[in-house]
């Protein structure tokens, strides 16, 4: 079958691989029949996750159908079943499976021991997402083996259109994962960094949530038009051509946003001197996140607040606010999305009509593509949100 | 203090030390002289006794641990001495003298025990199984079970069971690798053993191969298979 794979850094091709097979009793093998390209990706695409292999096989946000089931899986899943998958990969039985705290699976992940000497535990395994979470083989394939099946494959409603499907995986989860766990509730307001799918979607579900207004951060312009017109923000801030910290203190009356959140993580841009030292650090692998959204949340954000992380970061961080997050009060929230607790809720929302995620699918490419595609989406050339591609069709 | 340097740990150093000398003695300033072929030597034989020493890394196992530490010792204070002997001067001295200085700091870095900073003995780890007590316990008893979970048969049977505060399943304490433990610990509770080994891949690099996996690919072991 064809694949995209990673080559090195800022390298991608689109290779002839095996197909994958069944191993274990609660596999399902899926035809991929859409998926997309994840801001996380573009930090393995750029190099700046360690434990890449060259041939790895990228992508982690996807559906299929269902093509063959392991004896396990056939329980809860049928050949020739619509799914949408999380790209987490779960075992459903664990400690922290059984208290819907999927991302944290104890079993999932075939080699912790690498996350375990950097973090000191492992998170749940990844497709497509490095050795760290278990070298899966990814999406961005015409078929994949799905580990865990009957607990990571939702069924999708009928009438549910493709691309709006393949968002409720991982960016539309993540957005309202990011919304959920800050506890966003009616008459907040929300500042979102990052006006990316996650970001957009974060958006989305604040309002979905409650929140009175909702202040989309980010530097181009096409995407916090989108921000205002399909995501449900009230207010924008081009952080390019203001202070962020001081605008919104002053559009929140000085209060500062009650919820801030991160959708943009370790690779954030940012001019001037600051935007130096970080770039040099990183360079230097003195660092290995540029930290400069955390920073101002943490500054920006109103005594007492919640900072929400969704945006991803790896290892290190330099010049962390640590004396204003603790002096402030502030709640900090993380984790990578629990994809498999959220999926069901935002395939309700998507099936009742309140949002339409397809609205950021702005491109769709052939596996074939895999560079172009790729840089497309890293440089946001033409206005790229989100490429997608259709390897089964 | 213990010194900080495990014999895992060692063990990659004394890999990577032997590669990189031989490499260096390649490098247009030292082809052909005297420190160049000195490094060489010392690359090689550094590989050598390094395959048969017994530690982790180790391939023929029959060079005891210490025993390395005290050829590496010897081997350094050689390398360092041979320009002197050989009545040499310039780079000819200096570099075999700044490595065998390098190679001493890493034996006077090094656990004799072979214990710190990765290496060592399997101690005593633990892990929580949402499991009762009883039924990890007959888990435990079942050879077919360890000869899943551990199937280089490093299991040992040392272990101890202890209820989990809050209702949270059962504590194994025991004497075994973290691989092991982990792999009984995704039987009792998900039924199989995670595994990405075998999966699809395109081209791998020259690399790939030597980077460290604990995915021993559990295909047959889980029965699975259409």
């Amino acid at each position: 079958m064809k694949a995209i794979v990673w080559a090195g850094p800022n390298r991608v091709t689109c290779e002839e691989v095996p197909d994958p097979s069944i191993v274990n009793p609660r596999d399902a093998i899926l035809k991929v029949t859409a998926t997309t390209v994840c801001g996380s990706d573009l930090h393995l695409y750029d190099g700046y996750i360690p434990a890449m292999q060259r041939g790895d096989v990228l992508g982690h946000e996807f559906i299929g159908e269902v093509v063959e089931l392991g004896p396990q899986a056939r329980a809860s899943l049928a050949v020739g079943d619509r799914v949408c998958v999380a790209p987490m990969i779960s075992c459903g039985s664990c400690f922290f499976c059984n208290q819907d705290l999927y991302s944290l699976c104890d079993n999932g992940n075939p080699d912790a021991e690498i996350p375990e000497a950097l973090w000191g535990h492992s998170p749940c395994g990844i497709f497509g997402y490095s050795h760290m979470t278990g070298g899966y083989a990814g999406s961005h394939a015409e078929y994949i083996r799905v580990p865990f099946a009957d607990v990571g494959a939702k069924k999708i409603p009928e009438g549910i259109a493709d691309t709006s499907a393949l968002f409720c995986s991982d960016a539309f989860a993540t957005g309202y994962f990011a919304a959920d766990i800050a506890d966003v509730k009616g008459g907040d307001v929300v500042a979102v960094w990052g006006a990316g799918a996650v970001g957009l979607f974060a958006m989305t579900s604040a309002r979905l949530l409650g929140a009175e207004r909702v202040i989309a951060i980010d530097r181009f312009s096409d995407r916090l038009r989108l921000a205002r017109e399909q995501a449900g923000a009230t207010d924008t801030i081009d952080y390019k051509a203001m202070d962020v910290v001081e605008h919104l203190k002053e559009m929140t009356g000085g209060r500062g946003p009650d919820v801030c959140i991160d959708a943009v993580g370790m690779e954030a841009h940012h001019g001037g001197a600051q935007g130096l030292y970080d770039r040099t650090k990183q360079a230097l692998r003195l660092e290995s996140e540029r930290p400069y959204v955390m920073r101002e949340a943490i500054m920006a954000c109103r005594k007492g607040g919640t900072i929400s992380m969704a945006g991803v970061y790896g290892a290190f961080v330099d010049k962390f606010p640590l004396g204003a997050l603790m002096n402030k009060g502030l709640q900090l929230r993380t984790g990578q999305v629990h994809a498999q607790h959220y999926i069901p809720r935002l395939l309700e929302h998507v099936e009742r009509g309140d949002v339409d995620p397809a609205f950021v699918a702005t491109h769709e490419m052939g596996l074939d593509q895999a560079q172009t595609a790729y840089q497309t989406f890293k440089q946001k050339n033409d206005e790229c949100v989100r490429v997608v591609f259709r390897p089964a069709a | 203090m213990r010194p900080p340097i495990g014999s895992r740990l060692h063990g990659a150093l004394d890999y990577l030390t032997g590669t990189k000398l031989i490499a260096a003695s390649f490098l247009p300033v030292l082809r052909g002289t005297f420190a160049g072929k000195a490094l060489r030597a010392a690359g090689a034989g550094h590989i050598g006794y390094s395959l048969m020493t017994n530690y982790e890394l180790g391939a023929v196992k029959v060079l005891p641990y210490k025993a390395h530490l005290a050829v590496d010792a010897a081997g350094a204070m050689g390398l360092a001495a041979a320009p002197y002997l050989a009545g040499r001067d310039g780079l000819d001295r200096w570099v075999p003298v700044g490595v065998g200085v390098y190679e001493l700091g890493a034996v006077l870095l090094s656990d004799p025990q072979g214990k710190g900073l990765g290496g060592g003995e399997p101690g005593w780890r633990a892990v929580t199984v949402e499991r009762p007590e009883a039924d990890v316990r007959s888990f435990l008893g079942d050879p077919e079970m360890v000869a899943r979970f551990s199937p280089d048969n490093s299991w040992i049977g040392e272990f101890r069971l202890r209820e989990a505060p809050g209702g949270r399943g059962t504590e194994l304490h025991a004497k075994a690798s973290a691989a092991d433990l982990r792999r009984a610990k995704q039987l009792l509770e998900a039924g199989e053993m995670a595994t990405a080994a075998g999966g699809p891949a395109g081209r791998r690099g020259p690399l790939s191969a030597m980077l460290p996996t604990r995915d021993t690919g559990a295909a047959a072991a889980n029965g699975g298979g259409g």
